[in-house]
């Protein structure tokens, strides 16, 4: 047993700076606010990155007795959500010169203490941490949706997804509860041992579908998908980029790293129920975005078609899951990064562009803008030469590979029809 | 002294959390229900952790505590400052993102 505190040395300065900047925060003149802070904050989450890097190793390490883990795969991912920390403090820099804020410095360190919670969360290896950084990210997200002034559409936006959020909490501390009391231990080692023991039972099960449903809500997968087009659409669209982007990828790492090593032994039990919320949320995000007017709300079921994609790669064994769904994340978070930040640029640059009519004639306006906005989309859609394809690629094969001829025939077919949409999107008239 | 009693009262809290979640229309009721479903899983920790002669529940039951706690402050400032701008407190009445 041992602390391993060096491990942690990225999440400690993180918190550490930005507890200093609640600080600094205090002393410096408003209308410096706005530069100072995305300057420190890009500083900060890059020597995080930094010091990120240098605890890549290629065996696992635990820290905190335990209760943390950190491999390749997490650090990895850690890496890639504090990129897309990065890209959104970029984004936010313009959008808050644009639009009044009253609370700029609150605005950069919650952002910093959501991908504090990001970043905890992919490491976690015990229940009670997983539970609390998912909350730290969750809360902090909230408080990023409703902070703009007299804005509306932010604040029903931050209700709805508070809502829906905390139910996915409450359900998922449950599960862990039931987890428990069937082993009586918390950590990730210790429940996975324990449950092969005893076996799969009914308790067990239903523990299993308490916890998958948590993460269902938070990844926006079908039954649990009606909060994804308000929230995205109602939020800022800095914050929508970040939520896109960081909550999305901590939220599936998390899953795949709770189920891989301690429901793995049983996967036949609960892998057709995933192909099954998978294939659904496909086809409902790609038919539900067909005749979407709104940018925001086209792109926000075009997340929970992603969702479904990404989830049919997790009946595949786990060595390939876990490769094709980290490789799926990193193409996916750069390109729905790109696709907000259009947005975000569109809006600030008072183009509008939320609405599909705005878009009519943008090519004459500009033509660097309208030439990437194809670029962005044939990469969500999935065509040859752009990233979108080669993710998807990956994870046909490996379903192909596996055998799950009927998920890569949806797969292929989900993706035709959002086609259809993208397509639709681009062909605005002027 | 046998747990079930903790059983049965998490699971009715349960229930009574989700059908308050899903009936009820008031924001206010919505977090009260919500914390029912935080505090039926306390209930079931505490009894676990009684069974087992352990503390890992009775601790998790803290970290629980806490951030219901964060997560509350952070729901009702968000439901002061929609009353603020719309002078409801009717999930209903706050459905203006559409299309």
């Amino acid at each position: 047993m041992n602390l391993n505190l060096e491990l942690m040395l990225p999440e400690g300065f993180l918190l550490i700076s930005a507890l200093l900047m609640m600080v600094i925060d205090l002393v410096i003149s408003d209308r410096q606010k706005n530069s100072f802070f995305s300057n420190l904050s890009i500083v900060v989450i890059a020597i995080t990155m930094l010091l990120t890097s240098g605890t890549v190793s290629m065996e696992s390490n635990l820290a905190f007795n335990g209760f943390i883990r950190k491999d390749l795969m997490v650090v990895l991912s850690q890496l890639l959500l504090l990129i897309s920390g990065i890209f959104a403090v970029l984004l936010s820099h313009n959008y808050i010169e644009k639009f009044s804020l009253k609370y700029k410095g609150e605005y950069y360190y919650t952002l910093l203490f959501a991908l504090l919670g990001g970043m905890l969360l992919v490491a976690a290896n015990e229940f009670s941490t997983l539970f609390v950084s998912l909350e730290v990210m969750s809360i902090s997200v909230y408080i990023l949706v409703a902070l703009f002034k007299d804005d509306y559409r932010g604040k029903e936006a931050a209700l709805k997804y508070f809502i829906m959020g905390s139910v996915g909490a409450a359900i998922l501390v449950y599960g862990f509860a039931i987890l428990y009391g069937l082993t009586g231990v918390t950590t990730y080692d210790g429940v996975s041992e324990l449950v092969n023991k005893n076996g799969v039972t009914l308790a067990l099960l239903f523990s299993i579908a308490l916890v998958a449903v948590a993460f269902l809500f938070k990844t926006g997968a079908v039954p649990f998908h009606a909060w994804v087009p308000d929230v995205y659409h109602g939020a800022p669209t800095p914050v929508t980029a970040f939520m896109g982007a960081v909550v999305k990828v901590a939220s599936f790492v998390a899953f795949l790293r709770l189920f891989f090593p301690v429901f793995v032994s049983f996967a036949k039990n609960w892998t057709p129920a995933i192909e099954l919320v998978a294939v659904v949320t496909m086809f409902a995000g790609a038919l539900l975005a067909l005749n979407q007017n709104n940018l925001k709300r086209m792109l926000a079921y075009s997340a929970v078609s992603h969702t479904g994609v990404i989830l049919a790669a997790f009946v595949t064994v786990p060595a390939l899951a876990s490769f094709v769904v980290l490789f799926y994340l990193f193409v996916y978070v750069f390109v729905t990064l790109a696709a907000f930040g259009m947005l975000s640029l569109l809006t600030t640059k008072g183009l509008k562009g939320e609405s599909a009519e705005d878009w009519g004639g943008l090519y004459k306006k500009s033509p660097f803008l309208a030439l990437s906005a194809v670029v962005i989309f044939m990469s969500l859609a999935g065509i040859p030469p752009f990233a979108g394809f080669w993710a998807k690629f990956y994870l046909l094969t490996a379903l192909l590979r596996e055998g799950f001829i009927t998920l890569a025939l949806a797969v292929v077919l989900s993706s035709l029809m959002s086609l259809y949409f993208y397509l639709n999107h681009l062909s605005m008239p002027s | 002294m046998s747990p079930i009693g903790f059983f049965i009262l998490s699971a009715l809290l349960f229930g009574i959390g989700i059908f308050g979640i899903v009936a009820r229309r008031n924001v206010i009721s919505l977090f009260f229900s919500l914390e029912l479903i935080l505090n039926s899983a306390n209930v079931l920790l505490v009894g676990f952790s009684k069974l087992h002669q352990n503390l890992f529940g009775e601790v998790f039951v803290f970290f629980v505590l806490a951030v219901a706690a964060a997560e509350a402050a952070v729901g009702l400032a968000i439901v002061v400052a929609l009353y603020r701008l719309t002078g409801s407190v009717n999930t209903e009445d706050f459905s203006r993102l559409r299309w």
